[in-house]
């Protein structure tokens, strides 16, 4: 396989993993000491370089070496990150949903045109539109273990 | 220490060895291997794959034995086949091998003089030691993976199997069985005190064990260790007083003792405490320097071919493709294919979530996602395989062996092939079959070897999906499109029959393990062109099958086309003069003959109310050929003949038979393709060459008979 291509993924998903956690761990701590998740704010709604927008803003310029394919990627792990984040507490979309619903329909806009640009490359494919509907529903559904019973 | 003429006074390597091997050549192994057994207590034979490591062996332990009559040893090979195998190799090598009967390894009956045991498990291996430990014993190290087994058994009962046998022969030990990792320690430290101390253990495949003997590694590893007194243990010597080394020599057998580090070739001699003279294996030392160290245990030698008068290595007379490609030489896969690129994103994705799972500790099997190998899961682990993937025993944790992505990975894919027909896209098997699909058109084969069993079937899945659409291409290429509608109609079913019937199929492997059904065994599903002409007949449909069951229906007109009028047979005439010349034969009129033949068929027929053409065409077949058989002549030879083939028992096969038979119509006269055949003898020859006609009468009963008399031959 490219290697490339999967040292490419592996990167996005451990950031994304990162990410998750950070904002999952503030949110705990600053409910615990009753104070403002001021590092998740800022990752999910700011404006520094390790936040969620200043990656969006890297994939709205379509960077040479980033294919659509890597966008599409990108797109969905941050929409999936968002739901995570709502899943677990919705405290931060009701405190700010101003700033929330942005980054959602920024994020929807995206996808949007990033899928109609896969679906344009690859007209050849009939169902192509079908298998991003598949893949959509297949990535953002969050994998759990199987737990099994120690013999 | 031996050199190699007395070990040629001894051992006669040129016997009955397998073809290819060289007599001297594993002579020379086995003195080698035999002093550095003397020299340093560990050997390692590591012939390429081929050259007989398991003679070279054989014949270590009959050098040894010839010297130490008394000596015992032990064979651990990797599974229950090569268990069985090493004991049939040993048999063989004792009788051909070894030049005479010695009474120490040969005995005067020619067999080997030590009992050869084979234990199918530990509790076996405890029970005959105990009864008699002088004896040579056989085991797999699959044995040694107590937990698995234990496992498989779905309850506590193994494991308490496991505790009986050990407080059975060491009844002052008791043992707990709420841990299970303590438990397996305590089995193996007692399994040491039953052992003996045997003077040479033969390892069989020892790379298996190249993850050492630790913690973390498998259950197999650190039992085997323990069992044979690992000197890193520590022992409550109150209750394993006599807990000690069992292994005296250690001779080692593999072609791939390592991969990349020496480090692994210390691990396995750690396993049975025999590490400790070759540290420098796992030092800071140069390569080179743990290659002069490995050399001192070590042989290895290579396959040599010669090629237009050079002798040449496998690295030289083979090209290894390592680049990951599989279109051009050393070139790295390319993946245009969005679809494969999403699909091994989305693979990668679940197996991160997955490792998110604290038990998981970020570790997974990497390797298949950068591999040929198909996605899914072979089956649960499989104590006798070790696990879903290679090198599984690196961890001892079972939900890590099988692959902690499985199950997530299984339902992917199914999901997948139900939503698309086709199988989850994998770009390394996907390029693999567009480079193999080349072949139905060139004829070349392919030999494909892969790691798993569940990549054989994926990847022939595939084939079968790629052979389908060119197929289907070629052939809406070629016919008129007038019929493309109805083709596209027929393949649509067929390939919802094949969905449906490889649902069924996972559905029977998911609950009785790999069990088929008759249905794969027709293989009518495996491609459009063997359902249309291997499948069932369909209704309204011309297909292939529907062709064949017009020749073998008795109710079709075409019934009668692949028999053979048996009656014109015997009587070497055409068809048209059966009747007439039989009626001469029998001295009856026509007509006469006739009423008394309907007659004679009535008992060839069954009493259904309705006889089918076919039916009645075997029946005054049937009857002629009997009538004919009672009349002295030329012909009686050959009537006699074919009714033992071909009649005798037809009459109580269809009994309750017919009072009332119908007309014998112009059943008599039937022409077939064999009757005209026989008249074109130069096409006979063609289509049916001397050389392959039996020379005897035929003894397939449902095949007719076509060939002439050979001139001037009797009829058998």
């Amino acid at each position: 396989m490219d290697n490339t291509l999967f040292d490419r993924f592996a990167g996005v998903f451990h950031a994304f993993d990162a990410m998750l956690r950070v904002v999952r761990e503030e949110l705990e701590d600053a409910y615990e000491k009753d104070r403002e998740p001021k590092r998740a704010i800022q990752v999910l709604f700011g404006r520094k370089f390790d936040s969620l927008d200043a990656l969006l803003t890297r994939i709205e310029a379509r960077p040479e070496g980033m294919d659509a394919v890597h966008r599409y990627v990108l797109v969905q792990s941050a929409r999936q990150l968002l739901e995570q984040v709502r899943l677990q507490d919705p405290w931060l979309g009701d405190t700010y949903p101003d700033d929330w619903q942005a980054l959602a329909t920024r994020l929807d806009t995206l996808r949007s045109e990033v899928r109609e640009e896969l679906e344009a490359a690859n007209r050849q494919d009939e169902q192509f539109g079908r298998f991003l509907d598949w893949f959509d529903k297949w990535f953002l559904r969050r994998a759990e273990p199987q737990h099994t019973v120690e013999g | 220490m031996i050199d190699i003429e007395a070990a040629r006074n001894l051992l006669d390597l040129q016997g009955r060895l397998p073809a290819g091997f060289n007599a001297e050549d594993q002579l020379t192994g086995a003195v080698a291997a035999h002093n550095m057994l003397q020299r340093h207590g560990v050997a390692y034979v590591a012939d390429e794959v081929g050259l007989g490591k398991t003679y070279v062996a054989l014949a270590v332990v009959a050098l040894m034995r010839h010297f130490n009559p008394g000596m015992r040893v032990l064979y651990i090979a990797p599974k229950e086949n090569l268990q069985r195998k090493w004991i049939a190799e040993t048999r063989k090598f004792v009788r051909n091998n070894v030049r005479f009967a010695d009474l120490r390894v040969r005995g005067a009956d020619d067999r080997p003089l030590r009992e050869l045991v084979k234990c199918d498990n530990l509790r076996e291996l405890m029970h005959e030691v105990v009864l008699d430990p002088d004896r040579d014993f056989y085991l797999r190290l699959t044995s040694f993976s107590i937990a698995q087994y234990a496992r498989k058994g779905g309850d506590g009962d193994l494991w308490r199997a496991y505790r009986e046998a050990a407080e059975t022969h060491l009844p002052w030990l008791k043992f707990s069985l709420r841990s299970k990792e303590e438990f397996k320690d305590e089995f193996a430290k007692s399994l040491n005190l039953l052992l003996p101390r045997f003077d040479l253990v033969v390892m069989d495949e020892g790379h298996n064990l190249k993850h050492g003997f630790g913690d973390q590694v498998a259950t197999r590893n650190r039992v085997l260790g323990i069992a044979m007194g690992h000197p890193d243990l520590s022992v409550d010597r109150s209750l394993f007083k006599h807990y000690g080394p069992r292994a005296g020599k250690v001779l080692f057998l593999s072609a791939t003792p390592l991969e990349g580090s020496y480090a692994q070739l210390w691990n396995q001699l750690d396993v049975f405490g025999k590490g400790g003279a070759f540290k420098e294996l796992i030092g800071k030392g140069t390569e080179e320097e743990k290659q002069e160290v490995a050399r001192k245990f070590l042989i290895r030698r290579v396959n040599r071919m010669r090629v237009a008068g050079q002798e040449l290595t496998k690295n030289q007379y083979r090209r290894e493709w390592r680049a990951g490609g599989v279109h051009l030489h050393d070139e790295p896969m390319a993946i245009d294919n969005d679809r494969q690129k999403l699909v091994v994103a989305l693979v990668q994705k679940k197996v991160s979530e997955l490792l998110d799972d604290p038990r998981f500790n970020r570790r997974f099997q990497i390797g298949m996602l950068a591999s040929f190998e198909s996605f899914l899961q072979t089956a649960k682990v499989d104590p006798e395989e070790g696990g879903t993937f290679d090198d599984a025993d690196q961890t001892r944790d079972d939900l890590e062996r099988e692959g902690i992505d499985v199950h997530q990975l299984n339902r992917l894919a199914r999901d997948y092939r139900k939503e698309f027909d086709l199988e989850l896209p994998h770009p390394k098997m996907d390029a693999l079959v567009e480079r193999l699909q080349h072949s139905w058109r060139t004829g070349e084969k392919a030999l494909v070897f892969v790691r798993r069993v569940h990549s054989v079937r994926e990847l022939k899945n595939k084939l079968d999906d790629s052979y389908d659409q060119w197929l289907l291409r070629t052939l809406l290429q070629k016919l008129t499109p007038a019929v493309h509608g109805r083709l596209k109609r027929e393949y649509a079913v067929y390939r919802q029959e094949k969905s449906a019937f490889l649902e069924r199929q996972r559905r029977l492997r998911r609950g009785t393990d790999e069990r088929t059904t008759t249905d794969a065994d027709k293989g009518g599903h495996d491609t459009f062109f063997a359902w249309f002409f291997r499948g069932e007949p369909r209704k309204g449909v011309l297909s292939g099958a529907g062709v064949q069951q017009r020749f073998t229906d008795p109710a079709s007109v075409y019934y009668t086309f692949f028999e053979d009028n048996y009656a014109a047979l015997a009587l070497q005439c055409p068809p048209g003069e059966v009747e007439e010349r039989l009626a001469r034969l029998v001295g009856m009129p026509v007509a006469a003959f006739r009423e008394e033949l309907r007659q004679r068929s009535a008992k060839f027929l069954s009493n259904a109310r309705k006889h089918l053409r076919g039916h009645r065409f075997r029946a005054v077949q049937a009857a002629a050929i009997e009538w004919l058989r009672q009349f002295e002549g030329p012909h009686q030879d050959m009537a006699e003949a074919i009714w033992r083939v071909r009649f005798h028992g037809l009459a109580a096969q269809v009994r309750p038979h017919t009072r009332e038979a119908p007309d014998i119509a112009s059943w008599l006269g039937t022409r077939t393709f064999f009757t005209e055949l026989r008249h074109r003898p130069a096409l006979m020859a063609r289509i049916w060459p001397v050389h392959d006609r039996p020379e005897d009468f035929p003894s397939r009963t449902s095949v007719p008979t076509c060939w002439p008399r050979p001139p001037g031959s009797a009829i058998p």
